[in-house]
């Protein structure tokens, strides 16, 4: 039995030193003992030291890649073109390469959330600057970045679903931005007749669908084949709705056409999953690899 | 094949296995006399069947990773020096999780996918009474304490307990608006030079019960609220070491696992535990006397009705919400990666988990020694402190991925003076 001199703790019989504070212990008897230690193979652990290093030196290096990168490729157009032209693009790619990847580590607090909406921003911002610098103007660009937005919605939804978790209110911001994105769209479109007239019930009808798919889903049937069947048949039905509305538009008559391809192919799958959840092995293999 | 889904609390955990960060822990009981590894594997063998959750290999589905019933021949392992390493299951037939020998103790390395530490526990105790059976130091188990061998596992021990009290309990739930799943403040992380990957440093306490009973009457607390208290002076004085500039001083948290079996009475042998997490503002707080004070005002005000169900809603909401459901599994590991690298790990310093009293029956107590317990290697909680107490001794367990000692050697040498005995081991 031996004591460490410093910490006095009683130190089992085959330690050469504390493990505490290091202190050796005097004639250890570990020879002898070591035949009741507690772990095989005793030994020191001190070789493979690593050094952490911090994160703003990481976003410093990667800065300064980022710089000099930037100016080598202005050198290189402005030494062969006289002038900066394609450069600009390198540059702006980089910048946003900058904002993704090296921009978090400067900051002490990264959200998942935050870091998506400097994202967004920056994607945006790229898109319309590529646009300009190429055409000159933002015709394709700006659908991308309402896109852009459309997802910045959707995610951030998910985000305000988790925190607020009441029904109203996160219907009602679903709703505000379908109505707002409406608007967007229909600034950017000549024909707004056609908007109203294709988009709004398309629109509608989707709602609509998804809502009835939910509570479906949420209350009746339970299981992962059962969801997939309501899924298809509720996109066979939405399908249906999208080809009647513009056949409608384009013809003045009442039809279908395209839809029902959608409807032969997803019909038959939603009946043949029915058939799957009958027979018992295939249906434990697809619901333990489905299960949600 | 029979298949389970992983339970909720389970669902991170193959998210964020890593060599770095294996999810695993230790139960371990050292006997009296040398083990043998071959009565071991029969033990284990004969036990097994009773554990059928137990015995399965991991697999990925399109939404989540599933158990599923493994039928190959159970191994034992000799131990190695860094108890918690990852468990290759390719290696291991499959299982997840290694049944450890060495000299006179007995240990399982349990991948935390399949329980916490009172399964864990539950099962190795059965394998300590059937090992005795066979080498035939007792003449027969008393089911009291041990789980009947040749009992049908019922349906409670396996299903997914959160779920069930959430069904049941739902009604109870606290109208006021829920807390925020993270907290805003960061708290104060140990920071020093880690050790290789792979290795991991265990320095363990046995400490006699008697004696932290005396220290417990004196500040008027509990072994858990004093442990959590002293783990938590610790962290408050490296803190002052290590950073000067008093402003910059962060709140010190300790993440306190809290065993939901005793609230509600479930055979539950899967997750079913969930962390309060006590804090201490170095600014306002210095004493010990103090920060038992706040410990114990706060596993007051949280160990209620109220916050556990609070807390048991908190935790099933993300896994049941209809969204996140329906993501491929590869994208939700790389959100939960994310999300507990950034958010999650900065809301407590530290990790104090107290398995509570090991129970076995009167004749199997004279051939065991002690029950320890060693939390695994963690990138977010670099110095983990356990416990464990059987009969008449505490096992106190410090298992650290850092070179740096101050932590157990501040806590033990507070007990030292305060007149405990410590018995110290390690394995390094």
């Amino acid at each position: 039995m031996s004591y460490c001199v410093n910490c006095g703790v009683e130190l089992s019989d085959y330690q050469e030193k504390c493990p505490l504070c290091g202190t050796k212990v005097m004639n250890p008897n570990n020879t002898v003992l070591r035949a009741n230690s507690d772990y095989p193979d005793y030994h020191v652990i001190n070789e493979g030291e690593k050094k952490t290093v911090k994160h703003y030196v990481t976003g410093i290096i990667l800065s300064i890649q980022a710089i000099v990168y930037s100016l080598v490729v202005l050198l290189i157009d402005w030494l062969t073109g006289g002038g900066i032209t394609w450069s600009l693009i390198t540059v702006v790619s980089l910048l946003l390469l900058w904002i993704t990847v090296a921009y978090p580590f400067f900051r002490k607090k990264n959200t998942f959330f935050r870091l998506f909406t400097y994202d967004s921003i920056a994607a945006a911002a790229y898109i319309l600057l590529l646009n300009y610098l190429i055409s000159q103007n933002l015709v394709w660009a700006k659908y991308v970045a309402v896109s852009i937005l459309f997802i910045w919605i959707i995610i951030a939804g998910i985000f305000l679903t988790d925190k607020i978790r009441k029904v109203f209110p996160i219907t009602i911001y679903y709703i505000l931005s379908a109505v707002i994105m409406t608007f967007i769209s229909l600034s950017f479109v000549g024909q707004k007749v056609i908007i109203l007239q294709i988009g709004l019930p398309i629109m509608i009808s989707f709602f609509i669908i998804s809502l009835l798919s939910y509570f479906i889903i949420k209350s009746s049937l339970g299981g992962v084949l059962s969801m997939i069947t309501v899924l298809l048949v509720s996109i066979t039905i939405q399908c249906v709705i999208v080809d009647f509305v513009l056949h409608y538009n384009a013809n003045g008559a009442i039809g279908v056409s395209w839809s029902m391809i959608v409807a032969v192919v997803l019909i038959p799958a939603a009946a043949t999953l029915f058939g799957i959840k009958k027979s018992n092995e295939l249906y434990s293999i697809i619901s333990k690899k489905l299960h949600r | 094949m029979k298949w389970y889904r992983l339970d909720t609390s389970a669902k991170i955990y193959p998210a964020l296995e890593s060599i770095r960060n294996p999810s695993i822990f230790r139960m371990s009981i050292t006997l009296k006399k040398k083990v043998n590894p071959h009565i071991l594997l029969e033990a284990l063998e004969n036990i097994k069947d009773r554990f059928p959750y137990y015995n399965v290999h991991m697999k990925k589905g399109l939404f989540w990773s599933y158990l599923e019933q493994n039928t190959h021949k159970s191994l034992v392992w000799k131990d190695t020096q860094s108890p918690c390493s990852r468990i290759h299951p390719a290696f291991n037939h499959g299982y997840l999780y290694k049944v450890r020998y060495f000299n006179k103790k007995i240990s399982i390395d349990m991948f935390h996918v399949l329980t916490d530490g009172y399964g864990a526990m539950e099962f190795l105790k059965c394998i300590i009474a059937e090992y005795l059976l066979l080498i035939g130091d007792i003449d027969e188990i008393d089911t009291e304490f041990i789980m009947d061998k040749n009992a049908e596992p019922e349906s409670e021990e396996y299903e997914d307990a959160f779920i069930r009290v959430l069904e049941n309990e739902r009604h109870k739930l606290p109208q006021e608006k829920k807390r925020s799943l993270f907290g805003k403040n960061k708290c104060f992380k140990l920071k020093d030079n880690l050790i290789p990957v792979g290795k991991y440093r265990v320095i363990t306490g046995i400490i006699p019960v008697e004696d932290l009973k005396k220290i417990c009457k004196k500040y008027d607390a509990t072994i858990t609220q004093l442990m959590a208290s002293l783990y938590l002076e610790a962290l408050l004085h490296l803190q002052a070491e290590q950073e000067k500039n008093k402003k910059k001083h962060k709140n010190i948290a300790v993440q306190l696992p809290v065993n939901m079996r005793r609230f509600y009475p479930i055979n539950c042998m899967r997750n079913f535990s969930l962390f309060i997490i006590p804090f201490i503002d170095p600014r306002e707080v210095k004493k010990l006397e103090d920060i038992i004070r706040e410990v114990k005002s706060f596993m007051g005000e949280h160990l209620t009705e109220d916050h556990l169900l609070t807390m048991v809603e908190d935790n099933c909401s993300l896994a049941s919400n209809l969204l996140i459901r329906h993501v491929p599994l590869f994208l939700k590991n790389i959100v939960i990666r994310f999300i507990t690298n950034t958010s999650g790990s900065t809301q407590f310093s530290g990790t104090l988990s107290n398995l509570g009293v090991v129970k076995l029956p009167e004749n199997i107590k004279p051939h065991v020694d002690f029950a320890d317990f060693v939390l695994g290697p963690s990138t977010h909680d670099k110095c983990a402190c356990s416990m464990a107490s059987f009969d008449d001794k505490v096992a106190v367990t410090f298992g650290q991925s850092i070179r740096s000692t101050y932590v157990p050697e501040y806590v033990f040498s507070k007990l030292v003076k305060l007149g405990c005995h410590v018995e110290l081991k390690s394995n390094f």
